[in-house]
């Protein structure tokens, strides 16, 4: 248990000296002031030995044992008990018992000073038996329970006390170690900390100082602070701050102080330190802390990190503007992929959206009668938008006006031309003009939804957006305009009427390709030339758009000139060729097929400057590619070989040509395509139109292409027990007529006498047809033969009438020569024309 | 094979031109293959002899053409001999329309000539 090693040996043995002093005293008064019973010499004696044993005590001093103090205190009780028997002091004096007690109460264990207790106990009872005196036991009693309570209210006092002093004790242990602690924390500190008296002398510092200083912590302490490397010019400076600084914390309580130092280290480096110096009072005494930070390394770490911080922000941006530049490029892009102003403006406004990062948007683009169209980016409810609105109304208004932008925030239903820009919950809106050539062509504005405003930040970003979009715009009119006038040109181009030539039907298609691309330079074309013939071009220029139109004007007509005057198909493809060549200006091509058709021998002769082949069908409907007269397309070489190749087109086959948009189709080879073409040519009537649409039918099923088609059908007239041609009204029909007549009469076994007959009468008839026609001169002449029973009979029909009168010297006689030829001749004549029938029976048998 | 166009060759035979034409004539050239006849016959000609042996065939309109020719140069003195073959298409057209009151009417070249030499000897 806790002892008494709360006090020292010292206190122990001066207490015990007292208690001997006290009761030497003790002795001393009773002799000095006796009473009857007083036995003198007994006392002065005891006192006596107790002042002796008061002396020892304060010898022996802190080496008291515990054994000795015991032995001390018994000697004290059998002391007291000498004095009480002796003194005879009945009443009080036994009252000295309380020094021993409080003395075994308060330096000895609670048993212990309970034994001691119980041996004062013995010592009196041994005085009162003794002596006898009356009531002895109530005395005891009294001299035993004082001591005991109160000794044991001390000793409970003492715990107490023992106990608050322990405490104190593990405090100041903690002290100490948490002092040590804060040393070690300031010795492992990066920043030096350095203690100076109020006069700036060192008293303190701990180890990151010494190393900061360069000077071990013997040579710094008691130097001045200044004098531990400031520069001399500085220790004025330094000293009239650290006075103004102790003024300051005397005068208004500041306390600090925040400077930068340099200080010269003993080996010649220099530190460049922040010193943080505060002022502090203790015990009275003002003396100064100082905290140094090596910023030399901050500094090169703040330098790093501003860099690299720098850089980052840098790369952000570069990042952000990197993104807005692509989302910017977007908004011109869209020219590329959306050609038609109608198509391009939606992805115009999606764009936008995405540059400027807004809820809504809106073009509104100048119309010829003064309104402005509407495009709004939300298409969904397109629908219940004008298409529309004024121009010198809500912000748009305002912007044309003024040429400038507007920003409006939270506009009320009288700023917008369309109030239900609101219902969007569009709160804040931009607009800025749309300028192409210096010339305002619209406004565009963007809104956004609360809590998001638009600010003036945004208007850099919506004028290069506005920039763009105003350029695209631009380029889709532009592309627009070009568009029709290519479509216009080409159009123009192709012939509007095929020709009419007896012996052959002709159908064509032209089928532009889709919206989206330009016009394409395909184009065919159909000559009648002298002699019945047909000069057929089907050909294809490359390039697109107005150029490739307008080459393939100039070929067209060049083609048509050199064919009028009388070229063949191959002289026509050398000197077109060198007409593409002599167009330096245009890096054109063209292919090109040139085939001329006799439809009385059924002879096709053609060239093809690398065109896909023709196709033929014979009188069966067997489908074969003329792969022959090859050569390199016109545009190429200076000096091509073009040689023609012949085929024959039996009566009642056709020539098919065509440009590769009828052919070519994603993903599959040419021969797919060509192998398709021939089977849809081989399954069907062959009628030029009929086979036309059944061609286009199977090549393009959707009726959109990628690419122009162009197709060009002749069907060779059957000739069989019938014969059925179309005559045009024109005189130099009429050699065709009889050649194919001829041709139709040999395989019928007429007689050379029948053929003359037949033919003359028939072109006689023709004549009329064509000079009687009058005014319906495109219409064309319906002859009809048929051989019936040994009989030919021939129907001419027009459309005109016939004169009534022949004239008187009218040497010719037409009419007289067809009476004179045939069996019979018949004319009627109604409103819609005239029919002449002849009819003959054919002489062979008796020619024969 | 399509007939070819007409054409049109003359020479001179002494106090004759001979003009030979081919191919087919009918309203699409009569008029000018006769005017081109008419051209090919200088005023110092004693007349012209038109070969009809390569025509092929002569319409009503050519025929006319040919009547109007016959009558033109017989005022400027000047006199025309046919050649058609006998047998011939064309001569049964001539012969239809009684050609012959026109103009003589002849086999062959050299019978029109000879006859012409004969005739201005």
């Amino acid at each position: 248990m806790q002892g008494p090693s709360t006090f020292d040996s010292t206190t122990k043995a001066r207490s015990l000296a007292f208690l001997f002093a006290a009761g030497a005293l003790v002795g001393l008064l009773t002799v000095g002031f006796p009473h009857d019973e007083t036995a003198t010499g007994p006392v002065l004696a005891v006192a006596a030995v107790s002042l002796a044993l008061t002396l020892t005590c304060l010898r022996i001093g802190g080496r008291i044992s515990e054994a000795a103090q015991h032995a001390g205190l018994a000697a004290v009780t059998v002391i007291l008990s000498l004095l009480v028997y002796y003194a005879e002091q009945a009443t009080m004096y036994p009252l000295i018992y309380m020094w021993p007690a409080l003395y075994a109460f308060g330096f000895f264990s609670t048993p212990a000073a309970l034994a001691h207790l119980a041996l004062l106990g013995a010592a009196y009872g041994t005085v009162l038996s003794i002596d006898n005196p009356p009531n002895a036991t109530l005395r005891l009693v009294l001299v035993l329970g004082t001591p005991l309570v109160i000794g044991l209210l001390i000793s409970r006092l003492l715990g107490r006390m023992r106990e608050g002093l322990r405490r104190s004790a593990r405090q100041e242990r903690a002290l100490r170690s948490s002092e040590q602690r804060t040393r070690l924390i300031l010795d492992s500190s990066r920043d030096g900390f350095i203690s100076t008296d109020a006069q700036g002398h060192v008293l303190d510092v701990n180890a990151a100082a010494e190393a900061l200083l360069g000077r071990p912590r013997a040579q710094v302490l008691g130097v001045k602070f200044q004098d531990l490397g400031i520069p001399q010019e500085e220790h004025e400076r330094f000293e009239e701050r650290r006075r103004a600084l102790l003024d300051s914390a005397r005068e208004d309580g500041t306390r600090h102080l925040a400077i930068r130092v340099e200080i010269d280290r003993p080996d010649g480096t220099r530190l460049l330190a922040e010193t943080m110096i505060w002022v502090v009072e203790r015990d009275g005494e003002w003396m100064f802390n100082a905290r140094l930070t090596d910023i030399g390394d901050r500094l090169r770490e703040q330098q790093e990190r501003e860099r690299l911080v720098a850089a980052e922000a840098a790369r952000e941006q570069a990042e952000l503007a990197t993104t807005t530049i692509a989302r910017l490029q977007a908004v011109a892009d869209a020219a590329l992929t959306h050609r038609h102003l109608d198509e391009l403006q939606p992805a115009i406004l999606q764009r936008t959206l995405e540059v400027m990062d807004a809820h809504a948007a809106a073009l509104l683009l100048r119309r010829d009668d003064g309104q402005l169209s509407l495009t709004f980016s939300d298409q969904a409810s397109q629908e219940q938008r004008p298409d529309h609105v004024r121009a010198d109304a809500g912000i748009a208004g305002r912007v044309l006006a003024s040429g400038e932008f507007v920003l409006v925030q939270d506009p009320g239903a009288d700023d917008l031309a369309d109030p239900s820009i609101l219902e969007a919950g569009i709160t804040s809106i931009l607009a800025l003009p749309l300028e192409s050539s210096g010339k305002v062509i619209g406004v565009i504005e963007i809104g956004v939804r609360a809590p998001r405003r638009l600010s003036l930040d945004d208007v850099d970003l919506l004028r290069l957006t506005a920039d763009r979009v105003a350029l695209a715009i631009d380029h889709a009119r532009a592309f627009g305009r070009e568009h029709r006038i290519a479509e216009t040109l080409q159009r123009s181009l192709l012939p509007q009427m095929l020709p009419a030539v007896p012996g052959v039907t002709l159908g064509a298609r032209y089928l532009p390709a889709a919206a989206e691309s330009e016009v394409g330079g395909d184009w065919y074309d159909a000559i009648a030339l002298t002699g019945g013939r047909i000069l057929l071009v089907m050909g294809d220029v490359s390039g697109k758009g107005l150029a490739a139109a307008s080459t393939l004007g100039a070929l067209r007509n060049a083609i048509r000139a050199y064919a009028l005057d009388g070229h063949g198909p191959a002289e026509i493809a050398e000197r077109v060729n060198r007409f593409v060549l002599a167009e330096p200006a245009r890096d054109h091509m063209a292919t090109l097929v040139l085939a001329v058709f006799d439809p009385v021998s059924g002879r096709l002769s053609w060239v093809n400057a690398g065109h896909p082949s023709p196709l033929t069908l014979d009188g069966d409907g067997a489908p074969r590619f003329l792969e022959g007269a090859r050569s390199v397309p016109l545009g190429v070489l200076p000096f091509p070989a073009y040689e023609e190749d012949t085929a024959t087109v039996a009566s009642g086959g056709a020539v098919v040509l065509y440009t590769d948009g009828l052919i070519e189709r994603r993903g599959e080879h040419l021969e797919t395509g060509m192998a398709l073409l021939a089977k849809a040519a081989a399954a069907g009537p062959l009628d030029a139109d009929a086979l036309c649409d059944r061609l286009l039918a199977t090549a393009v099923p959707s009726g959109a292409t990628s690419d122009d088609v162009a197709l060009l059908v002749l069907c060779h007239v059957p000739i069989g027990s019938h014969l059925e041609l179309d005559i045009p009204n024109e005189p130099s029909a009429l050699g065709s007529l009889r050649g194919l007549l001829r041709r139709w009469l040999a395989q019928s076994d007429a007689s050379q006498t029948d053929v003359y007959a037949i033919v003359m009468a028939c072109s006689e008839a023709c004549t009329n047809a064509i000079e009687h026609a009058g005014a319906a001169a495109d219409e064309t002449i319906a002859f009809a033969a048929v051989l019936r029973d040994g009989e030919v009979d021939i129907t001419v029909r027009d459309r005109g009438r016939w004169r009534e009168q022949r004239p008187p010297s009218d040497q010719g006689r037409g009419l007289e020569l067809i009476e004179a030829l045939m069996d019979d001749v018949s004319v009627e004549t109604d409103d819609g024309g005239t029919t002449v029938r002849l009819r003959r029976r054919l002489t062979a048998a008796v020619e024969a | 094979m399509s007939p070819p166009p007409a054409t049109l060759e003359h020479a001179r035979h002494g106090d004759h031109v001979v003009v030979t034409l081919r191919g087919e004539l009918d309203v699409f050239n009569a008029a000018d293959m006769t005017a081109a006849i008419e051209a090919a016959v200088p005023p110092d000609a004693h007349g012209a002899v038109i070969d009809l042996s390569g025509v092929g065939f002569l319409d009503s309109t050519a025929i006319r053409k040919l009547f109007a020719l016959a009558g033109r140069l017989g005022e400027r003195r000047q006199s025309v001999h046919v050649v058609s073959p006998e047998g011939s298409t064309v001569l049964r057209t001539l012969e239809l329309v009684e050609f012959s009151r026109a103009a003589p009417m002849h086999d062959t070249l050299e019978d029109a000539l000879e006859r012409l030499v004969q005739k201005g000897a």
